[in-house]
């Protein structure tokens, strides 16, 4: 299997680069290397989850002096993320196929270069189980995934956004990796299950130490899985890539510090009071993000950018899953895995439906050439079916039922809420989570309702392509991913037995419920049970059968008088205007409000005297005090070099002359020792 | 099985038959307050009768449009069914607390995506309004429920109205049922928050372009609403007396809600209108009620 995959990668790579001349035979080698690599990864998911976890009888590659083996072994968990990772991609990839005309003088075989390695970097992430190699292939995914942001390379803002997320995404490796180093002192290995040792040698002898190395792995995780406040990079980065790319930036990439997270902290950990704590550190930073992201995203225009933000708040419901999974491991087992379970299941429908949204917005910029709402309306008459497959993501990521986002949200809600009631501060952290989901719902309306709503103004219609809707290829990855939006709504037992099985070999190890002991025993719907009380109950075939007659109802009510149809123009009280004149445009929606969470996500000085105010929001702002000065600190120390290649090879000589005396003092020294 | 059905049959029943009846109370109650004469009682339901026999207005071609008032009116009727009306909820085997409250809040998702279709401005103005008021106040509704969630350990309704009918009134209840019933004039349209339908300054807002039997069905929704939202409210807050006799609990509830309907009546006459900022500083204030019923009912009172 893995030789098959390694040949793909190869002779994609090679053959996207021999048809580099050819856009369209590029691309179709391009979908077609992703679409293969796709299937190999579901036929291996298919078998793990059948068969039982896969591991390669011996390593790859070993590095003796660090510790360090190349150990292919996927797990339950990891098959859960492999499926995810072809999903996304595959999706993403057709999808890119006709998109990517829409940057006609970038070189084509650069892209499919990139992406082919970068889902690469993905399936090497979560199928690894070493330390070292998992950074290897970390690395491998960020840099391919900074050369997709930057793809429109002469683009100043993109560059821009993407120095921003290079150097955000290190700061956190960084740490991550001095965490992982500090642990491999201990045992000379970096083997996940030397590591395990490592830790729980930690917990009684140094628990200061533990808590930094931890606080380390949760800011490299946490910066990956755009994190408030770490994960910055990410409204600014998601937005410069290609629309199939930042599907799967959104959809995937981002979840892979969800699966840092799970890995390290359920798998690695043992189980202490650091559980607890830590279970509750990640929970906080989990409500915190939802509730600076979503509002912020209320406050965007740009609708790419206002997904993006959105993204950080979907994180913060799933972080804040798993961190009351943690927390609860002791308190409350049953509550605790209902909890982690609603966490992984909000993974899986985020990268539905996120996805989703990426891909309409994608159809959308590709349509009118504008990411700015304000200058969008009535695009419903030109692509009916972005219309409808929008509807169906917001109405998914706002939470509504029957789709798949009610079902994970309100186990979260539940969760928390049911926790709260034996530590109080979980009972904040779900009422800011149901607080949030309206907010969810406002920006979607302002989305929706300006895009589609309304007709269409004249400049606009000047400047769109010709066409009904966008191109089948387009099409296809759309209808997928709302295909599934409903599906995974209805079939919630499908994918929580995937997880459930995920779960094998956490901390519950042997003592993980069965899955009906925890969601009762019909598989048609669930039936939480937390701590021996019923909790709550939720049938979606069932309330999608009530919820259909009753619009039925409805239907036969309005027809009862068959009235008869008549188009009419719009009424606004008599008067004659121009539409474009009256239009209320995206920047007019939620003025009144926006002006009370303005102050809390913006970093402009209140208007209170303090001593100095400005000084400390200069502090907040990481951009300004902490990542420009080291991008102009690196420069600076590049700059340095620059100057000593002066161009005369008289110079050179004399260096290589000094390096060489250094050198064999160097090493004389050594001898010497 | 059977009481499950008869049970379903009788709350749909309720909030299509029944309740334009208590809107012509509201009416009426409100035209005594005024000193006028007003319209006779049953002036709901011709309204409803002649909206229905009307035509169709098509406004820019786009079927959310007409799509938009059949989901808001067949997501208040899930509603309904999820509702304990002086019995348990007929779909309480289905769906819970949560369920309930976000079919309410699909429903004013149907009224918003139908505000913003048309590309009117005074619709999509209204609609913002909406979403504003719905963003401070939803979380009220899911609030004070919780702290009935807190004391039961369920988000089941029927778990709740028997756990508070057994144990008598307990004091963060009574402090959380004041944010419910002062959000109910929020929910149901009334002054002095009918901000995104001001019909006298916006033209009703999101309802703008809507007629005949879609502004029917949107009307419709309301009064339905307002049996939903009073049930609720004296199901969780005010869950006495129960006989246990099915019939006559329901009668007993449907007193009830003619009792909580007829208050929400009397401030709406009696109140100006107030502006949307106005509003949402106003609930804001709120919350903190929520917050302390909140905190008694943490340390059990």
């Amino acid at each position: 299997m893995i030789t098959l995959f390694a040949a793909t990668i190869i002779l994609g790579l090679i053959l996207t680069a021999l048809t580099r001349r050819s856009r369209r035979l590029c691309g179709t080698i391009g979908v077609g290397t992703v679409t293969i690599m796709s299937g190999i990864l579901f036929c291996v998911a298919y078998r793990v989850f059948t068969g039982g976890p896969r591991n390669l009888s011996k390593p790859l590659m070993v590095i003796p002096s660090l510790g360090a083996e190349l150990t292919v072994s996927v797990d339950y968990l990891s098959a859960l993320f492999l499926v995810i990772i072809g999903l996304v991609s595959f999706a993403g990839t057709l999808y890119s196929f006709r998109y990517m005309d829409l940057y006609p003088s970038q070189g084509i075989a650069r892209f499919y270069h990139c992406l082919i390695l970068f889902i690469a970097g993905m399936v090497g992430v979560v199928s690894v189980s070493d330390m070292f190699f998992f950074f290897v292939f970390w690395e491998f995914m960020t840099l391919t995934s900074y050369f997709l942001v930057i793809y429109e390379k002469e683009d100043q803002v993109v560059l821009r956004a993407g120095l921003k997320y290079f150097i955000m995404t290190h700061v956190g490796t960084a740490a991550m990796f001095i965490g992982a180093i500090l642990l491999q002192t201990r045992v000379g290995s970096f083997a996940f299950a030397a590591l395990r040792e490592a830790l729980s040698g930690m917990v009684e002898a140094h628990p200061v130490q533990l808590s930094f190395v931890l606080g380390l792995f949760v800011l490299g995780f946490g910066t990956k899985a755009g994190m408030y406040p770490v994960g910055g990079w990410l409204p600014d980065a998601h937005p410069a890539a290609p629309s199939g790319v930042s599907a799967m930036l959104s959809g995937v990439m981002i979840k892979m510090g969800v699966y840092g997270f799970v890995r390290f902290f359920f798998f690695l950990l043992p189980v202490s009071t650091h559980t607890f704590a830590w279970g509750i550190v990640i929970a906080a930073c989990g409500a915190v993000s939802l509730f600076m992201g979503t509002v912020s995203a209320l406050l965007q225009h740009d609708f790419k950018r206002l997904l993006a933000f959105s993204s950080i708040g979907q994180m913060g419901y799933i972080l804040l899953g798993i961190g009351t999974g943690l927390a609860f491991y002791e308190i409350n087992p049953l509550l605790s895995v209902v909890a982690t379970m609603a966490g992984m299941y909000h993974l899986v429908n985020h990268a539905v439906f996120k996805g989703l949204l990426f891909l309409n917005a994608g159809a959308i910029l590709y349509k009118t050439g504008t990411r700015d709402l304000n200058r969008l309306s009535g695009l419903y008459s030109v692509m009916p079916l972005t219309a409808w497959v929008t509807l169906i993501a917001a109405l998914s990521i706002a939470g509504m039922p029957p789709f798949n986002g009610f079902v994970s949200k309100w186990l979260i809600y539940q969760t928390t809420i049911i926790g709260g009631i034996s530590v109080p501060v979980f009972i904040l952290f779900g009422v800011v989570a149901i607080f949030i989901s309206t907010v969810t719902i406002a920006y979607f309306i302002k989305f929706f309702g300006t895009c589609f709503g309304g007709e269409m103004g004249s400049e606009l219609e000047t400047s769109l392509r010709p066409g009904l809707d966008v191109p089948y290829t387009m099409r296809i990855p759309q209808n997928i991913f709302a295909l599934l939006c409903v599906l995974l709504g209805l079939f919630p037992w499908i994918p929580l037995q995937m997880i459930h099985a995920g779960l094998t070999g956490s901390l519950y190890g042997n003592s993980l419920p069965h899955l009906s002991s925890v969601f009762g025993m019909s598989e048609i719907g669930l039936i939480p049970m937390m701590g021996g009380v019923q909790a709550g109950v939720w049938f979606p075939l069932m309330g999608l059968l009530v919820f259909g007659g009753c619009l039925m109802v409805a239907v036969i009510i309005s027809r009862v008088g068959s009235p008869e149809s008549r188009s009419v123009p719009i009424w606004n009280c008599g008067e004659v205007y121009d539409t474009d004149e009256v239009r209320y445009r995206a920047q007019s929606f939620y003025l009144p409000l926006a002006s009370h969470f303005e102050r809390l996500v913006s970093w402009e000085a209140p208007p209170i005297h303090l001593k100095k105010p400005e000084r400390i929001y200069r502090g907040i702002d990481f951009d300004k005090v902490l990542f420009y000065p080291l991008v102009t600190a690196m420069l600076r120390f590049s700059e340095m070099f620059r100057r000593t290649h002066v161009g005369i090879p008289q110079v050179y000589m004399l260096f290589q002359v000094i390096g060489f005396i250094l050198v064999v003092a160097v090493i004389v020294w050594l001898t010497l020792m | 099985m059977t009481t499950t059905i008869s049970l379903a049959i009788v709350n749909l029943l309720l909030v299509i038959i029944v309740a334009p009846f208590y809107e012509g109370v509201i009416r009426k109650l409100k035209a005594v307050v005024h000193s006028r004469k007003g319209p006779p009682l049953r002036q709901p339901y011709l309204d409803l009768l002649k909206l229905l026999g009307k035509e169709r207005l098509e406004v820019g071609g786009n079927p959310l449009f007409s799509f938009a008032p059949v989901l808001t009116f067949g997501s208040v009727l899930v509603a309904a069914l999820l509702t304990p009306m002086g019995a348990s909820p007929p779909l309480g085997f289905a769906g819970d607390l949560i369920v309930l409250v976000y079919f309410l809040a699909l429903a004013s998702v149907g009224i918003m995506l139908g505000g913003t279709s048309t590309g009117n401005p005074y619709g999509a103005l209204g609609t913002a309004r909406e979403m504003m008021l719905a963003m401070v106040v939803e979380i009220i509704v899911v609030g004070s429920l919780i702290v009935a969630v807190i004391h039961s350990h369920s988000f089941d309704l029927m778990h709740i109205s028997s756990w508070y009918r057994e144990s008598g009134p307990v004091l963060s209840m009574v402090i959380a049922a004041i944010p419910f019933f002062l959000v109910l004039q929020v929910q149901l349209g009334k002054l002095p928050f009918d901000i995104p339908d001001a019909d006298q300054e916006i033209m009703g807002g999101p309802f703008i372009e809507a007629g005949g039997p879609s502004l029917a069905l949107y009307k419709w929704s309301y009064f339905a609403k307002q049996i939903i939202l009073a049930s609720l409210f004296l199901e969780v807050f005010i869950p006495w007396p129960k006989t246990g006799v099915i019939p006559v609990d329901i009668l007993i509830n449907l007193v009830k809600v003619l009792v909580v309907i007829a208050l929400v009546g009397v401030i709406d006459a009696v109140n100006p209108r107030i502006r949307i900022d106005q509003a949402v500083r106003y609930f804001i204030g709120i919350w903190v009620v929520l917050v302390f019923a909140i905190a008694f009912a943490l340390i059990g009172v």
